[in-house]
């Protein structure tokens, strides 16, 4: 069953003559549960794709359908609500508020919703972080890697349908990437959560069930590595 | 709580000083709003206390009132206390000295009427009971008649009549006299006896024309007879604008024959429509209510738009996470709410406690200028309260909609693309080569930062130019009214003058000059006659200003004829250049003639200068008294002895076309008029003193209530009061009102130069020196400074030339800039902008380049 379908998906940026295609045409769908690595060059289009996979972005032509919604025929307000419910966003710089504490800014998207946070699932993610015991600090009393684990954590909390981490170990130094691609792997596998990570990390992207190769707003390649 | 306010509010609290800027400013002008909504309901206190304290607190009167029907209009339950009054009428005052005043005037009301009419009583106690009477403390003064406090006295009361017509006369017409020939008659119609109780300062019911002396019986309503009619004057318990209705009613019930209401008092209450204050004042409050309000949405606005473009990176970060519009905006009117539940309430305190302190200030001040015992006091109603609020809630809303909008736009993908408020225009900033050329790379690009960020660029101008515009705006009105003063006051060199109407006679005043410290002393007899003047000597324009000349062909022109004491002509000759001996000795009289008038052309509106009449020296003027153009009396021909523009002390010029001023001596006018006694006489005497305060008390001490007494020195004390009083108002309006602009500045510069940061650091590390920096900010200053005076400068000199056009009937000399003012704002503006530059930048001075340059922005 896919979760995730996208068809004839085009984004271009500019008119005229300086008009630039940042993704041409491109279609494929997801299983749910699957690790995806999106690998290619710069400029190559493959933020762009994550950004209208997340629904933050809007595309020029073709859909997006998740989980059988096709989200860009939303209103803006029902995207918000799609976002703050369906998909989990995490980013190379991790973009937490700095004023909210770790426990608050994991929880985000709950309180948005003004939605109860099940304290038994956060305790679990927490503890999965290795974030017990930090729970009452701000971001910048955190490490690089703390703060990509909250920034994990707050992708989880609301068990979207996607997970989406944009360069998720670009900031980061050897030993935290590793650390950090770890839990990406055991929440795909332990939650069975759909996950799609965009890297230029080579070792990151083997570690993938399937890697999309993107070169001039084309996906050049389609490998599955682990069926 | 939800989570975006609580994200809000932290922001708040993590962005201490702008946030406490943004309180304090939004806290001054709630105050102001507070301020102007108190002030006028105190004012309007005031002026109602003012009204009562000098016509009585009253509000209906019911003239004729059958005397049977006084118990109706005394329960009806719109009525608080009735004041049952009548005019009982004129008694002749056998020991009257005045020949203005002749008789004492009896008038008589009841308890009511003593306790709501200004009665001051002076000594002795008020009447009780039928027969007892208050008297003027003027008859003891004026006359030597014994009519001390016991003493019983028995007078035929009745009217005043007219002799042709016999049309009753009263208190506001003076005594009827021609040629020393009564024209005027007593009927008296009964003869009453009083005993004086008390003596009381002259009363409202009496003018200084009034030929009676007032005299105030105690009226026993129950004495009255059925078929009496008397006034029955009201205090309402409720004033509002059913009054009307309810008086009109009463008056057809009781068959009172006339209503008349106390509007005076009535329009302070706002229930009268019969003049336009309401209107005036009211418009008056939403002026200033919008400038205050134009101040501090800049300011407020500036603050939001600030703290939205800091979130900005949040916001977006928000919306990725799935933050909708609506939680955006919200969280931007939270911002506002919180702002304002602070600042309101401490605004509208401070502000209450700012008028109090102001009114005691200025309460000594005014009660000197006006001349009354009443005082300001905070007078606070619910609606000045409640619109106070709504003014400052309105503000804010308004201050924070845009920015609201703006951060509701904010989307993921500008959190993402780290886009933040410094966009840059798709062009390229231009900049002139002069400015590289002149200044150097660091100004031009200080201007660059300028102009690129345009919309806070213009902001922050925007609420200098704002400023500017206000202070030099008032200050060159203050200027203009102190001026003015001045001018009025320039002329005069004498202290003291003396004056009263035509009953005070030369010997009456003379024997002021003998007081204690009077070292010169100048008498004018002023009589005021016609002449009639032959064709070929009226200029053309008085020709075409008169328009028609009499029937025999001649133009009659009105004559002020000065006699100065013998003395003080002489001197005044002196100065003209012209010896007395020959004029005093001649047989023939003479006198001085002021042959030029100056006056303002209603039609072309311009200033004409003219010659009075076309006459030369020796040739003579034929003139008359003054008793409508067909009845003149000749009084005689005066020769002209000399031809000058310039007038003695004391007087001042006539200036219309069709009049002229003769001068002549006190000696001469005797030979002139010849036991003719003229129509139209005043006596004056203009003293001068070593000490004009005290030689004013003197004279206060034994001066007969009929002369007058102006002291230059006390009014040019009070006008410099009265101004001292305008310009508490002004500049305190003008500090605040700058207070907030400077906020709104520092605000503005001070974060545009943390955005900068990163930006300041790639500078430094490419090799911009400490000198160099400091040099680009100086520039940024001066840009701003610079752009600001551009336009606030010339704005605020049409706006004063506005004034100067709509006011120029009162302004009697050119119109002139206030260059001193003008400095002070350049100054102002330098240093405002310099110093928040300075402040602002001191931070980043310090910082490291490499921490710079990692800051991710904000």
């Amino acid at each position: 069953m896919s979760i995730l379908e996208i068809n004839g998906l085009s984004k271009s940026y500019g008119t005229g003559e300086t008009a630039v295609k940042a993704l041409d045409n491109v279609s494929f769908s997801v299983e749910k549960g699957e690790f995806i690595a999106i690998i290619g060059p710069s400029g190559s289009g493959k933020s762009t794709l994550l950004h209208l996979l997340g629904g933050v972005d809007r595309p020029s032509e073709g859909n997006v359908m998740v989980d059988h919604t096709d989200i860009y025929q939303l209103n803006e307000t029902q995207l918000a609500i799609f976002r703050r419910r369906q998909i989990g966003l995490i980013y190379q710089f991790y973009n937490l508020i700095p004023v909210l504490t770790v426990e608050e800014n994991m929880t985000l998207p709950l309180l948005l919703d003004q939605h109860a946070v099940d304290h038994q699932q956060f305790h679990d993610i927490v503890e999965a972080l290795g974030l017990t015991g930090r729970l009452h600090h701000l971001p910048n009393q955190l490490s690089g890697g703390q703060q990509q684990r909250v920034s994990i954590g707050r992708a989880l909390i609301s068990n979207p349908a996607l997970m989406l981490a944009d360069e998720p170990t670009g900031n980061l130094d050897s030993k935290n990437s590793n650390e950090i691609i770890e839990l990406l792997k055991m929440f795909n596998k332990t939650l069975n959560q759909t996950l799609i990570v965009i890297t230029h990390d080579e070792q990151i992207a083997l570690q993938a069930d399937r890697v999309l190769s993107i070169e001039d707003g084309r996906i050049a390649k389609d490998e599955v590595i682990r069926p | 709580m939800n989570i975006v306010n609580k994200i809000t509010l932290r922001q708040l609290k993590q962005n201490k000083r702008r946030t406490l800027v943004t309180i304090i400013g939004v806290i001054i002008s709630v105050a102001m709003v507070t301020a102007v909504a108190v002030l006028a309901t105190s004012f309007q206190d005031f002026m109602k206390q003012v009204t009562i304290a000098s016509d009585g607190e009253w509000h209906v009167e019911y003239a004729n009132t059958p005397a049977n029907q006084l118990p109706t209009i005394q329960e009806d339950e719109q009525t608080d206390e009735l004041v049952v009054t009548n005019d009982l009428g004129y008694a002749e005052f056998d020991g009257a000295e005045r020949e203005s005043k002749p008789y004492l005037f009896f008038k008589e009301m009841n308890e009511a009427g003593f306790d709501l009419f200004p009665v001051q009583l002076t000594e002795g106690r008020l009447p009780q009971s039928s027969g007892e009477v208050l008297i003027n403390e003027n008859i003891l003064a004026d006359t030597k008649t014994d009519l001390g406090i016991g003493t019983t006295f028995t007078v035929d009361i009745g009217q005043r009549v007219a002799l042709n017509s016999e049309q009753p006369l009263g208190q506001e017409t003076s005594i009827q006299y021609e040629d020393k020939k009564a024209l005027e008659k007593l009927k008296p119609k009964q003869t009453k006896t009083f005993t004086v109780v008390g003596t009381m300062e002259s009363t409202i019911w009496e003018r200084s024309w009034s030929p009676g002396y007032t005299i105030l019986h105690y009226l026993d309503p129950s004495t009255l007879n059925e078929g009496d009619k008397v006034n029955s004057i009201a205090k309402v318990n409720n004033v509002n604008s059913s009054i009307y209705d309810n008086a009109e009613h009463l008056a057809e019930q009781t068959g009172a024959e006339e209503i008349h209401y106390h509007d005076s008092l009535l329009r302070y209450y706002g229930v009268t429509d019969h003049s336009n204050l309401k209107k005036t004042f009211f418009s008056l409050i939403v002026i200033l209510m919008l400038i205050i309000m134009i101040g501090s949405i800049s300011l407020i606005y500036n603050a939001f738009a600030i703290s939205v473009s800091e979130r900005s990176k949040h916001l977006g970060m928000l919306s990725s996470i799935g933050a909708t519009k609506r939680q955006k905006r919200n969280s931007v009117f939270f911002e506002g709410g919180v702002i304002g539940a602070i600042s309101i309430p401490i605004g509208i305190l401070s502000g209450i406690a700012g008028i109090a302190a102001t009114f005691m200030f200025i309460n000594p001040i005014i009660q000197e200028v006006a001349n009354v015992d009443q005082k300001l006091s905070v007078v606070v109603t619910p609606i000045s309260l409640v619109s106070a609020v709504v003014v400052s809630a309105v503000t804010i809303l308004i201050s924070s909609y845009l920015p609201a909008r703006k951060a509701s736009k904010l989307t993921a993908m500008d959190a993402i693309r780290q886009t933040q408020d410094v966009k840059l225009t798709g062009k390229a900033v231009k900049t002139s080569k002069l400015v590289r050329k002149m200044f150097g790379m660091e100004a031009e690009i200080g201007l660059k930062n300028l102009k690129r960020n345009k919309k806070r660029y213009k902001a922050t101008v925007f609420s200098l130019v704002i400023s500017i515009i206000l202070f030099l705006t008032v200050s060159f009105f203050t200027d203009n009214i102190k001026k003015s003063l001045e001018l009025t006051q320039a002329d005069i060199n004498y202290d003291i003058k003396l004056s009263g109407f035509e009953d005070v006679s030369a010997d009456d005043i003379k024997p002021y000059t003998q007081l204690e410290g009077v070292t010169a002393s100048t008498f004018i007899r002023t009589i005021y006659l016609s002449a009639s003047v032959e064709e070929k000597k009226v200029p053309e324009v008085v020709k075409d200003y008169k328009q028609r000349p009499l029937d025999n062909g001649k133009y009659s022109y009105s004559v002020n004829l000065y006699a100065m004491d013998d003395e003080s002509f002489r001197k005044y000759a002196g100065e003209i250049g012209k010896k007395t001996d020959d004029m005093i000795e001649a047989d023939q009289p003479s006198a001085i003639l002021v042959n030029e008038i100056t006056y303002n052309d209603q039609s072309s509106g311009r200033v004409i200068e003219t010659e009075g009449i076309l006459t030369n020296v020796n040739e003579t003027l034929t003139l008359h008294s003054i008793r409508g153009e067909t009845e003149q009396k000749g009084l005689g021909e005066i020769e002209i002895a000399a031809l000058t523009d310039q007038l003695p002390m004391g007087i001042t010029s006539t200036s219309r076309p069709g009049g002229v001023d003769l001068i002549t001596s006190e000696q001469m006018l005797e030979t002139f008029l010849s036991n003719q006694k003229p129509e139209h006489a005043r006596n004056t005497l203009y003293l001068n003193s070593s000490d004009p305060m005290k030689t004013q008390e003197a004279i206060e001490e034994i001066k007969p209530s009929h002369i007058r007494a102006y002291n230059v020195e006390q009014s040019r004390q009070q006008q410099e009061r009265m101004l001292l009083f305008m310009s508490v108002f002004t500049y305190g309006f003008i500090a605040l009102i700058s207070a907030i602009s400077i906020a709104n500045i520092f605000n503005t510069i001070s974060t545009s130069i943390a955005i900068r940061k990163r930006e300041f650091a790639m500078l430094k590390s490419v090799g911009m020196t400490p000198k160099g920096f400091n040099k680009m900010i100086n520039y940024e200053s001066i840009f701003y400074g610079f752009k600001a005076l551009i336009y606030g400068l010339p704005i605020s000199i049409a706006c004063m030339g506005a004034i100067y056009v709509s006011l120029r009937h009162t302004f009697t000399y050119g119109f002139a800039l206030p260059w001193i003012s003008i400095l002070y704002v350049i100054i102002a503006i330098f240093i405002i902008v310099g110093s928040t530059m300075l402040y602002s930048i001191r931070k980043i001075k310090k910082q490291n380049i490499i921490e710079g340059l990692r800051q991710e922005n904000l």
